[in-house]
């Protein structure tokens, strides 16, 4: 019952303090949307990735250098194609390339892989000496089915052997949606000859996708193995747990740099939830002159200060659902998505959890509390006749 | 009669800047019986709002005691003394102090609120007690709306809600038309036969007939 009334006081304090309590809230929003929206984007951006290692192959076969992952002669992807279990193997080329100034990214595969690769929504697939690329890339770049696209080829000159760069064209045959994910917005698609010639890596692939019946799996992995040595095997859990690992990193980091940032914005906390401390001194002061006790005041301020973190934290989720989902997180996508401008040109993925909601009331809580505990224990811990003075 | 309050040799002062106090109590000894009504007088700036608020338990004495019920309440703890003052006492203060922009009759039951008394009852005894003092009409009210005299009335209603033993009232007539103030002299004259000990600081000398004893101050002191 005591519980109740002093919770109903709290809330009469807030309605009756209804500026002091629209800014504090107004400020925790401030601070806590781009927070959330960040949370939620990271989120979103490891879904995606779970699901296009889920959705990938069950092996990825590398040489080992020096404990990285290294090319591996593309011919093996035929040798392990006939290990009892293998469903598909299937050797790339994957790099990063400079187009126009743009960093993208370069995938080779079987010019028979593509069309289970990509979502052609315009032209057609590639055949020797073409490309298909992503309708952000398109768009960025200028351009349409036929035009054509200048990439810088590792040529060895004849006579003196010194490797040097030449431009090659390659005519676009097709642009493929690239809505559905952000890791395809910049991909650049060809079939593996040429994507080997470009590099002039000579029969030489980055990897081979290996496809394994359910049930055989570790018993594939085993035989590659047995094959040489320095193969280098990486199942789809061991992707997994390298997406989680480093998006988890990622979040932990952000998190740390977030509460730098918090910590640095408590000063301008003190100030707004100081707003019309000296009335709420006298109002503590009474109370305590009326029989109230210090932990019954404190109690009272942190009621206050919950029920605006359960304002403020639904008003900060709603907000940036609102930012993300309906401006596409115009301005915040770019710092955790790289390689694309203020509006970015697909659909950012986001994801909203029940833990980021928490983070935010915890987040919210903390804050308001730091504004206000200490002035709230420093007035309630003060001889009433000395505040009311 | 029993004491209800003592006081031994009190003394207050503030400190004003790093060498400098300011001396409001020098030597203060009285004793109030039970039932009483005692009126403690004076010139402004003698002292009698720091004694009241000193035998309230509002701010502890530089030096001395006070003894209240046979405790010597200098040694209690705060937290001691926010329930001494929950369960034995009752305040009017010269300027009021009532919570801005909260009705009166939720004004008045704050002081329940620690009790835990459940809302229906607190309302009902706050609803009481505005009756008796007329201000029924003005329930809903917040301070703002009120005359001075209505806040007075109010702020004797909070000082009343939680039935206490002592009621320390700082200028209760002051700001009040002749008619109300006899209204409340003759509330305070019931509430001392019911056995409140009620002591009130004024320099209204109306009250010293109504009073059982009368301590003057001058300069923060007593003068017989």
């Amino acid at each position: 019952m005591k519980t109740m009334g002093i919770l109903t006081v709290a809330t009469a304090n807030l309605l009756r303090h209804r500026l002091r309590t629209f800014v504090v809230v107004i400020c925790l929003v401030v601070i806590i949307t781009p927070f959330v929206s960040a949370l939620a984007l990271l989120e979103g951006i490891k879904k995606e990735a779970m699901i296009s290692v889920q959705e990938g192959a069950d092996l990825y076969v590398t040489m080992d250098m020096y404990g990285r992952n290294g090319m591996i002669p593309m011919e093996v992807a035929d040798e392990i194609k006939k290990i009892n279990g293998v469903l598909k193997a299937v050797p790339r080329v994957i790099s990063r390339i400079y187009v126009e100034g743009r960093l993208c990214v370069l995938l080779g595969i079987p010019l028979d892989e593509i069309e289970e690769t990509v979502k052609i929504i315009k032209g057609e697939l590639p055949d020797d000496g073409e490309i298909v690329v992503g309708r952000a890339l398109a768009k960025a770049l200028g351009l349409e089915v036929g035009s054509n696209l200048s990439l810088g080829v590792r040529v060895t000159a004849i006579i003196d052997h010194s490797p040097f760069i030449m431009k090659r064209v390659y005519r676009v045959s097709g642009i493929f949606d690239t809505d559905t994910s952000i890791w395809s917005s910049d991909l650049i698609l060809t079939g593996i000859d040429d994507a080997i010639s470009i590099y002039e890596m000579e029969d030489f692939v980055s990897d081979i996708a290996v496809y394994v019946a359910p049930s055989r799996l570790q018993d594939v992995a085993d035989t590659i193995q047995q094959m040489n040595a320095y193969f280098r095997i990486q199942s789809k859990s061991i992707a997994k747990q390298y997406v989680k690992r480093g998006f988890n990193r990622k979040g932990g980091i952000f998190v740390l740099l977030y509460t730098f940032a918090f910590i640095l914005a408590i000063p301008v906390m003190l100030i707004v939830s100081g707003t019309g401390l000296t009335e709420r001194k006298k109002e503590m002061a009474i109370l305590k002159a009326t029989g109230w006790q210090t932990d019954e005041v404190l109690q009272m301020a942190f009621f206050e200060n919950t029920i605006i973190a359960l304002i403020s934290a639904p008003a900060s989720v709603l907000i940036s659902y609102i930012w993300l989902k309906l401006f596409n997180g115009a301005f915040i996508a770019q710092m955790f998505i790289a390689e694309i401008e203020n509006i970015a040109p697909f659909r950012i993925p986001v994801q909203f959890t029940f833990g980021t909601f928490l983070m935010a009331i915890f987040f919210s809580l903390i804050f308001t509390l730091v504004g206000s505990i200490y002035s709230t224990w420093r007035t309630a811990t003060t001889p009433p006749a000395e505040v009311l003075r | 009669m029993s004491k209800v309050i003592r006081c031994e040799d009190l003394y207050k002062s503030y400190p004003l800047g790093r060498d400098n106090e300011v001396v409001a109590l020098t030597g203060i000894n009285l004793s109030i019986e039970k039932g009483t009504l005692t009126l403690i007088t004076g010139p402004s700036g003698s002292g009698k709002t720091t004694l009241l608020s000193i035998i309230g338990t509002l701010e502890r004495p530089t030096k001395g005691r006070v003894i209240i019920n046979d405790r010597t309440v200098n040694e209690l703890s705060d937290a001691a003394l926010a329930r001494l003052r929950r369960d034995t006492m009752g305040f009017l203060f010269q300027d009021y102090n009532l919570i801005p922009r909260l009705p009166a009759w939720e004004n008045v039951t704050y002081p329940l609120i620690p009790l835990g008394i459940n809302s229906s009852e607190r309302k009902k005894r706050a609803l009481q007690l505005l009756e008796m003092l007329g201000l029924s009409h003005r329930y809903t009210h917040t301070p703002e709306q009120l005359s001075g005299g209505e806040r007075q009335r109010l702020s004797l209603a909070r000082a009343l809600v939680n039935d206490p033993e002592i009621l320390l009232l700082d200028e209760p007539t002051s700001n009040i038309d002749h008619k109300t103030a006899e209204k409340i002299m003759q509330l305070l004259r019931e509430l001392r036969e019911n056995g409140k000990s009620i002591i009130i600081s004024s320099h209204d000398g109306h009250l010293l007939s109504e009073a059982d004893q009368t301590f003057q101050l001058s300069g923060g002191r007593l003068v017989e």
